[in-house]
């Protein structure tokens, strides 16, 4: 299976400007220094709190958000910097569904606009085809014809999230970008919408990057997952040696954080609790970010930061004493 | 379980809601038992009723909104039935109230000292030395370091778990003999959530409250929970101890979420519940369940299930239960 997407050092800084002149005074290190690779045809996974920087990688790679540094490779090719037409060529391959259904849809538009407007921008296909097209990808998604003269105040949020893979796939896409998929929606919307997006994956041989904050969700959709922190990835892995041998103390304090629905797991697994919250993103701490939080840390974590080294096959992680957290069971 | 031993009697509750699009029946005929230091799970989707029903045993309804009918009992007295300051009296002291969103909840101009000491002050006539006392051991208490510091500082300064520690600390000040807990870590991230589960399971024993807890997230109630009711738009259609609700669940619409509700190591489809949620001003009739329910039956389009319990603690509303 070849790579769809290669990320190479990437960095996207947020300036925040202030006093009379609004000259910068700092930046927001939203995604600082991320590597990665998404393979065609896969569910790579990307988990994290809010603030860590996924949503900010998910838009750079889309080139929503202008990249400070780095290399973004799409089907061999860098678009890190690219324009106008070729820009607009790539986005045709690339697509991306937001968190909420109730501000992604534009409220005035009928559902036939906002699904055909990506043929609008890329095609010169007639009104008639374009009507053609979206009934097709309507029904795709689980809606129909008489749909498609009425707004989006009119759907319930499942709806509404099927309206917006209507519009992110009728383009045909190779690649999308979902962006908490359905972190707005009820467990039993939530069941079948994921199960449309597994349904659609196979169909159009898609391949999807999906952000979510939620484990049990990341476990279920995803074949690679990997774990940001504070604009880092910090582990990465198959999703199997993710959830079952996770490496870094940040991943093994997430997984065993997550609420299970199973009143008999609390007492097998043993939590471990982290303190505090995650610092700023501003003033990252120094060396591992992470190690004002960590119970294992050392002073060497303090000064030197952690390079992500694959330490098993396909397993990369970035913590200094993995090796030793490891053994010791926890 | 005898009267004696129930904290909370919630019966036949009824509030509705008047709206310009017609009548909203959000609560319809809400049963619960809640007992001396149990926590119990409120579970159900958007819009199912469980913030109403909470409102509704706070005695925060507002037009709109009414309560029609039925009674809560707290502690012996009906609620539904005392006066303004009678009411008055009870909320933050017996029964108090920690909400979703706790930035919205603190008050954005007032620092967290005053806001905490403004809530003791409702109840407790104290010297200035003594308050600011309580307002710190308040704050030690929810696991806030640097409590001096953090007196004088406003909410838009606190992290979401920060202020929701501080909501924590207002809403223990008496030691509630209720404690109603509205989502309180949905806002949260996972790591913050269990710091807070944590917390709050602590305080709770040492005080030796009940909590009613509301949830979407079954993990969490799972979790914490030793009793849960599910509603469904506006009725409880299932009540247990925990295990029991994850082991033997009995009403199709409890059945249905557990398994809807991806497991760690899952693979294949999941199980979906068909249809959607109903509107409440025109509500089906019969059971509110039945378009959606696999196992609807004729009885279940013309005649509400009545509540009835199966086994002892265990409490469902389906017609596949009634008697014959």
């Amino acid at each position: 299976m070849g790579e769809i997407l290669k990320v190479e050092n990437l960095k996207t800084y947020f300036p925040i400007r202030s006093g009379l002149f609004f000259r910068i005074s700092g930046y927001v290190r939203a995604v600082d220094g991320v590597n990665l690779e998404v393979k065609a045809n896969e569910t790579f996974g990307l988990v994290g709190e809010s603030g860590c920087g996924k949503t900010t990688l998910g838009r750079t790679i889309l080139r929503l958000v202008k990249p400070t540094d780095g290399r973004i490779f799409f089907e061999g090719q860098d678009i890190t910097r690219i324009k106008g037409k070729k820009l607009r060529e790539i986005r045709r391959t690339m697509q991306i569904i937001f968190q909420d259904p109730y501000t992604s849809l534009h409220p005035r538009k009928m559902i036939k606009d906002i699904v055909g407007e990506p043929l609008k921008i890329h095609t010169n296909m007639k009104d008639h085809e374009i009507k053609e097209k979206v009934v097709e990808t309507l029904q795709l998604v689980g809606l129909s014809e008489e749909h498609i003269y009425r707004y989006p105040h009119e759907f319930s949020g499942g709806q509404r999230q099927r309206i917006a893979i209507a519009r992110a796939l009728i383009l045909r896409p190779k690649f999308l970008v979902l962006d908490e998929p359905t972190s707005a929606l009820d467990v039993s919307v939530q069941a079948k919408i994921l199960n449309l997006l597994n349904i659609l994956k196979q169909k159009f041989g898609l391949t999807y990057f999906l952000i979510s904050h939620d484990l049990s969700i990341i476990d279920y959709m995803s074949d690679r997952v990997a774990v940001m922190y504070l604009g880092k990835i910090v582990e990465l892995a198959d999703k199997e040696k993710l959830f079952q041998s996770p490496l870094h103390p940040y991943t093994k304090a997430l997984i065993t954080s997550i609420p299970i629905p199973d009143p008999r797991a609390k007492k097998r697994k043993k939590r471990l609790t982290l303190k505090g919250e995650p610092p700023s993103p501003v003033n990252p701490p120094s060396g591992c970010r992470f190690h004002t939080r960590c119970p294992f840390a050392k002073p060497l974590c303090e000064k030197e930061e952690p390079a992500l080294l694959e330490v098993d096959s396909q397993h990369f992680v970035a913590c200094h004493f993995w090796e030793e957290i490891s053994n010791e069971k926890l | 379980m005898s009267s004696k031993n129930t904290l909370l009697e919630v019966r036949n509750l009824k509030t509705y809601f008047y709206t310009y699009r017609g009548v909203v029946k959000a609560l319809e005929g809400v049963n619960l038992k809640l007992g001396y230091n149990e926590i119990m799970g409120l579970v159900g989707e958007t819009g199912s009723g469980k913030s109403v029903t909470a409102l509704s045993i706070m005695r925060l309804i507002n037009p709109p909104g009414k309560i029609l009918s039925g009674e809560i009992i707290f502690d012996g007295r009906d609620l539904l039935k005392l006066s303004k300051e009678e009411m008055r009296e009870i909320r933050g002291k017996e029964i108090s109230m920690i909400f979703q969103e706790p930035r919205a909840a603190l008050n954005p101009v007032m620092r967290v000292g005053d806001q905490i000491a403004e809530a003791i002050e409702t109840h407790e006539k104290l010297k200035k030395e003594e308050l600011k006392n309580a307002v710190i051991d308040l704050l030690k208490k929810v696991g806030l370091p640097d409590p001096d510091r953090l007196i004088n500082q406003y909410p838009h300064e606190l992290s979401g778990g920060m202020a929701q520690r501080v909501v924590i600390a207002m809403a223990i000040a008496f030691k509630p003999k209720l404690l109603i807990a509205d989502e309180p870590t949905s806002s949260l991230d996972v790591t913050i959530q269990a710091q807070i589960l944590d917390l709050l399971e602590d305080l709770v024993s040492e005080m030796g409250s009940s909590v009613l807890f509301i949830t979407h997230n079954l993990g969490v109630a799972a979790e914490l929970c030793n009793k849960i009711s599910v509603m469904y738009a506006g009725t409880v259609v299932e009540s247990c101890d925990t295990y029991t609700i994850f082991d033997d669940p009995l009403h199709p619409y409890t059945v249905g979420l557990i398994k809807a509700v991806p497991k760690m190591g899952q693979r294949g489809e999941l199980y979906v519940i068909e249809g959607e949620l109903p509107d409440l001003v025109n509500p089906p009739p019969g059971c509110r369940f039945q378009p959606r329910c696999p196992k609807a039956m004729e009885i279940c389009k013309r005649t509400p299930p009545k509540t009835i319990e199966i086994k002892p603690g265990h409490v469902v509303a389906c017609h596949l239960y009634n008697e014959g």
